[in-house]
């Protein structure tokens, strides 16, 4: 499994876990990805390790606030 | 070969085979066995039966016999030729028994057998000498009658009957009437001696053989019962551990089933074993975190439409006339359509 899918895995297990209610949990999921600027949830374990595609999950995570 | 139920039933199968095999097996032993029991005793019973058949013929003999001294000494020459001639059809039975016994007597039954033959031989060339000798001392002339050709001739019928020439062929009438008061000396008896040894031999083989007849049914019953109750209890046994190692997984297969159509796709299953069962539950497994992550791109989706919707919205309210907000809702709506677009293009 490449980077790019173990930290979307992770970043969307992060959001499940902060949030309790769903309607929040689908409202981060969606800001994560607005933010991101790709389906995060669509990163597959074959996918390749795009660096920018890395450093955008990044930067939205640690702007949304979510701990990776 | 175990770890697949079907490599399970076919070893069980194969097992419970070979345990019902091997009991079939060894109960046709024993019936085997009780066969050659109840066929040795049925030679047995016939055989005495035998042995008990001369005594009968002796007798007529013996009174063929009498009848011919006692004609001879009342003066009925031909009466008394008769009667001599009468004596042949019992001598004739007397060595077709013991032809018989000698050749279907077993080893310890053979030799007394033999022995009484030769006695009874004896015994008869006795009466003949005795009657031939009343007969001579009358003056009169006794012929003696032909045994052939039905007379069984053997070693011991000539043995016999050469014992008695010699030992009696020189004596007097008064002196062969004499021996015949004492049973130490009396052919007959002497005779009789061993025919009665001889039927007590055979009634002692004979419950020799019922006691091992016995013997053989209660072992071949014992066979039955704890042969039986031994392949049942195996096939329990079998049955119950093929029974088990089936329903066990099943069970696990139903508890996880149960969980995953409650919600919890993050269940995973314990031991998962490697026979048929195990490969549903891993399918089952790889099912529950394909669904997992369809609903996580949904809820992605969702959230997306949400953001996107209430960005759009809160633009459209500060709607400016120099359209500022308009190039907002486009960028939101393009970025939207993007987003989107990857979900449908499977990007």
């Amino acid at each position: 499994m490449g980077a790019l899918y173990d930290l979307s895995q992770r970043a969307m297990k992060a959001i499940e876990t902060r949030h309790t209610d769903p309607i929040e949990q689908i409202r981060a999921k969606g800001e994560l990805a607005v933010s991101a600027g790709f389906m995060v949830s669509l990163v597959s374990p074959g996918d390749q390790d795009d660096p920018d595609k890395l450093a955008s999950l990044r930067a939205a995570a640690e702007a949304l606030g979510i701990q990776l | 070969m175990l770890r697949s139920i079907r490599g399970r039933l076919i070893v069980a199968v194969v097992v419970m085979a070979v345990l019902l095999g091997a009991l079939i097996y060894f109960q046709s032993m024993r019936l085997s066995q009780l066969d050659e029991t109840l066929t040795d005793l049925g030679e047995l019973q016939q055989f005495k039966s035998h042995v008990l058949i001369p005594q009968k013929d002796m007798n007529q003999f013996i009174a063929a016999m009498d009848n011919t001294v006692l004609l001879l000494e009342l003066g009925e020459v031909e009466r008394a030729q008769e009667s001599y001639d009468e004596s042949v059809d019992a001598e004739q039975d007397i060595s077709a028994e013991f032809a018989f016994l000698e050749e279907n007597g077993s080893d310890e039954l053979l030799a007394l057998a033999e022995q009484t033959h030769q006695k009874w031989e004896a015994a008869t060339e006795y009466m003949k000498i005795r009657a031939e000798t009343v007969a001579a001392e009358l003056g009169i002339t006794l012929v003696r009658p032909p045994t052939e050709p039905l007379k069984v001739e053997d070693e011991h019928t000539a043995a016999g009957a050469e014992n008695a020439r010699s030992q009696y062929g020189q004596m007097g009438a008064a002196e062969l009437e004499a021996l015949m008061e004492d049973d130490a000396t009396n052919p007959l008896e002497i005779a009789d001696v061993d025919v009665d040894a001889l039927e007590e031999a055979t009634d002692e083989v004979l419950a020799q053989e019922e006691a091992a007849g016995d013997s053989t049914l209660t072992a071949a019953s014992r066979t039955v019962i704890f042969g039986s109750a031994g392949v049942l209890v195996a096939i329990l046994v079998i049955g119950a551990l093929v029974t088990t190692s089936v329903s066990r997984p099943l069970g696990q297969l139903k508890k996880g089933a149960e969980e995953i159509a409650e919600g919890n796709l993050d269940y995973r299953f314990d031991d998962v074993p490697a026979d048929e069962v195990g490969v549903v539950i891993q399918t089952v497994e790889t099912m529950s975190t394909s669904l997992k992550a369809r609903i996580r791109t949904l809820e992605e989706v969702a959230g997306l439409v949400v953001i996107t919707s209430e960005d759009i919205r809160t633009a459209a309210e500060t709607l400016q006339p120099d359209g500022t907000a308009v190039d907002t809702i486009v960028k939101k709506s393009n970025e939207l359509k993007g987003l989107v677009g990857q979900v449908l293009k499977g990007d």
